[in-house]
């Protein structure tokens, strides 16, 4: 009879969770999965976004990209390029700042909010800053700086020279995430037992050891997580680039804006989204094979 | 029963937040309810969207005028800078705009049946033939542009004087002789936003000096290959286009620079040419003590008499608007000449309106080089496709950065053949 109650109870539950989270996949649903096969199912139409009329084409803006549009492997590669420079930035100068930020000081919380600031300015606001204030060519102090330190020969024109800008505007994005970055290593720090620190110390292993044997296996899942978010962030990017890059250095993101909005293409460019997204579920399943989570 | 409670408050915010989603469409229709309301005399509001945040100061002096005789009917500009295009389609698809600025391109809007026909309306006749003409398609009117332009080479007065030159280069020859006066003293002369190709205007300086009658159609006859980029007056104008930049006159970093940083370079005297267009006069005329003017630059053996004419910063009524008799209401307002008047000496631009005349030193630096010289058509203006103008300005930013003619040439002409084969 116990086990009779127990099971109606359970049984009533569940459909009371079930409810609830009905709720937000239906949210999900129409705000994330309706635009997205709204999305592929434009890129099989030739369309100019305003008119009522649109031509169905099939596969023919997809075979249009790859053959006959010239502006389109580049933007490809560029954001290919864009995500592998930013991701790894990230991930790397975030593990760092997060070490140093994880040792015990009075300052901890000071530069948490330091690190963790650019994540709540605007991107409009901070292109800006860095535009004007960093890599302005003339007066800006980056090169100002390396001019002061007796470095001219390493000053460029940042958002000039067409091989840098990637890496360029890729240094703010890094800025941009590194907030984010560092606190989810510091919560993923905190879940590293110390125990396992002391006795691989004492066992006599030094600190770069415990922390290429220790620190980062145990990290790795957190790592993986970083390496997801950043790598999204970094394709998605458009706001920086398209304030920031000369016309013609593109990523995928900017070259799509430019075929549905200022071309009226919006066929091309939603099959290019198609292919943005494609290509983000790769680079996944590629970091998924590199970063091992089950340690 | 806890957990009960509590996945029930985590229901009601959510729940709250799906009705949140819903607030945008609400305000979207609620034109519909605003037609009763204004019926009974309340409120109404127009959204109008425009890029031109420059011009916000105008704008409200124009609304409030507008609302001491409608008070009922509010004027909500909405400046969007960045990403316009992509905005302004949404609020067309959505419905949720009544009035927009267009730089150019009517026609996709007017096949999309997005702009209402203002032809027959009398405000238009306050306006200058030049400010409806790009407006007009198949004899209809569908907006005005409100204000008149140049794309043209501001100077510094005193750093020519410095270097024993009175007023403009006069000629191509005399332009490049007092640019190697400035190089033999270690100045770059030219400022330029070349990261956003603005060298672009020095071609198109060229270009209408050569065929200012003409210069409007050419690019299009290029597309149709009735013409080439080989042929004259191409030819020419990419050679001095690179002849320029191969001399290295352009300031240091100009591919760096956007369009204000290359300002920022000519207001801090650091070169005595600016490479843009009269809607910079504004920012210029926040120095006073800045001595500047303006000309145009011309080709060797062009009509030096003429500048590039250019009517800009259209407006136009959604044709879908729910609001149409409020939006024609205000639309008549601005385009009365006090209006006018208002708009052009707080922007810095040369009025569009009949007998509107506007008193601003700046303004009268672009205004009295219009009136002496002759108008040349904007090879921007009429273009069939968008695209186009994008490929011109890559093409002469290419040539800026080194590319050999014949590879910038190669280069835009697989560019028209594919936009050709999209269309």
């Amino acid at each position: 009879m116990r086990e009779l109650l127990n099971s109606k109870r359970v049984r009533r539950n569940n459909a009371w969770y079930y409810l609830i989270l009905l709720l937000p996949l239906i949210w999900y649903i129409f705000v994330f999965v309706v635009p997205m096969v709204q999305g592929i199912g434009l890129s099989l139409f030739r369309w100019d976004g305003l008119s009522p009329d649109k031509e169905f084409v099939g596969l023919e803006n997809y075979k249009t990209l790859a053959l006959n549009t010239p502006k389109f492997w580049p933007a490809f590669f560029n954001s290919i390029k864009y995500v592998l420079f930013v991701v790894i930035g990230c991930v790397i100068i975030s593990i760092f700042l997060s070490i140093l930020i994880y040792q015990k000081s009075r300052l901890n919380n000071f530069f948490r909010a330091m690190f963790y600031l650019p994540c709540v300015l605007s991107t409009t606001a901070v292109a800006f800053m860095w535009n004007n204030a960093i890599y302005n060519p003339n007066i800006g102090i980056l090169n100002r700086s390396l001019e002061a330190l007796g470095l001219d020969f390493l000053t460029h024109v940042w958002l000039g020279e067409p091989g840098l800008i990637i890496f360029s505007i890729g240094a703010i994005e890094i800025y941009m995430n590194l907030g984010t970055s560092i606190l989810l290593f510091i919560a993923g720090l905190q879940d590293i037992p110390i125990e396992l620190h002391e006795s691989a110390r004492i066992d006599g292993a030094n600190r770069i050891q415990v922390f290429f044997k220790i620190t980062m296996p145990l990290l790795s899942p957190t790592t993986s997580l970083v390496t997801v978010l950043t790598m999204i962030s970094a394709m998605r990017s458009f706001d920086i680039m398209y304030v920031l890059s000369n016309k013609t250095t593109q990523v995928l993101a900017t070259f799509l804006y430019d075929e549905m909005f200022t071309f009226r293409r919006v066929g091309t460019g939603s099959a290019a989204a198609v292919v943005l997204f494609l290509l983000v579920l790769v680079m996944n399943g590629i970091q998924k094979l590199i970063i091992k989570e089950d340690v | 029963m806890k957990k009960r409670i509590i996945s029930s408050l985590i229901t009601a915010v959510l729940l709250m937040g799906l009705v949140g989603c819903g607030g945008n469409s609400d305000s979207a229709n609620s034109t519909g309810n605003n037609d009763a309301a204004q019926d009974s005399g309340e409120e109404v509001t127009l959204n109008f969207l425009t890029w031109r945040g420059d011009d916000s100061a105008a704008y409200d002096q124009v609304v409030a005028n507008f609302n001491e005789e409608n008070p009922n009917i509010k004027v909500n500009f909405e400046y969007v800078v960045d990403a316009y295009e992509q905005v302004l389609t949404t609020r067309l698809l959505s419905n949720d705009v009544d009035l927009f600025a267009l730089d150019g391109h009517l026609d996709m809007y007017v096949d999309g049946g997005n702009l209402l026909e203002l032809t027959g309306q009398s405000f238009l006749d306050n306006y200058q033939e030049g400010a409806l003409e790009p407006c007009t398609f198949d004899g209809k009117v569908y907006g005005a542009c409100q204000m008149f332009c140049m794309v043209n080479t501001f100077y510094n007065v005193d750093m020519l004087e410095e270097m024993g030159y009175t007023g403009e280069p006069k000629t191509w020859d005399e332009f490049i002789e007092i640019c190697d006066k400035f190089m033999e003293k270690g100045i770059h002369p030219i400022a330029c936003g070349n990261a956003a190709n603005l060298s672009t205007q020095l071609g198109y300086q060229l270009l209408v000096s050569m065929i200012p009658d003409h210069s409007s159609d050419l690019f299009n006859e290029i597309v149709a290959g009735e013409a080439k980029m080989t042929d004259e007056p191409m030819a020419t104008v990419s050679k001095l286009v690179k002849q320029v930049s191969d001399a290295d006159y352009y300031c240091e970093g100009s591919t760096g620079l956007d369009k204000f940083g290359a300002c920022e370079v000519f207001m801090r005297g650091e070169a005595p040419f600016l490479v843009e267009g009269s809607w910079r006069a504004i920012t210029l005329a926040e120095d006073e003590t800045l001595n500047w003017d303006v000309f145009s630059i011309s080709a060797p053996g062009g009509a030096e008499d003429v500048y590039l004419f250019r009517p800009a910063q259209i407006h136009v009524i959604n044709a879908n608007t729910p609001h149409k008799d409020e939006a024609l209401k205000y639309y008549e307002f601005m385009s009365r000449p006090e209006s006018m008047e208002i708009f052009s000496s707080t922007t810095v631009q040369v009025p569009v309106g009949n007998d509107v005349t506007v008193d601003h030193p700046a303004l009268n630096k672009v205004v009295d080089y219009m009136n002496s010289h002759k108008a040349g058509g904007d090879p921007q203006v009429k273009l069939e496709n968008a695209e186009i103008g994008s490929l011109m300005n890559e093409y002469f930013g290419s040539i800026t950065l080194g590319t050999p003619i014949e590879d910038a040439v190669a280069t835009i002409e697989q560019g028209f053949e594919n936009m050709k084969a999209q269309q």
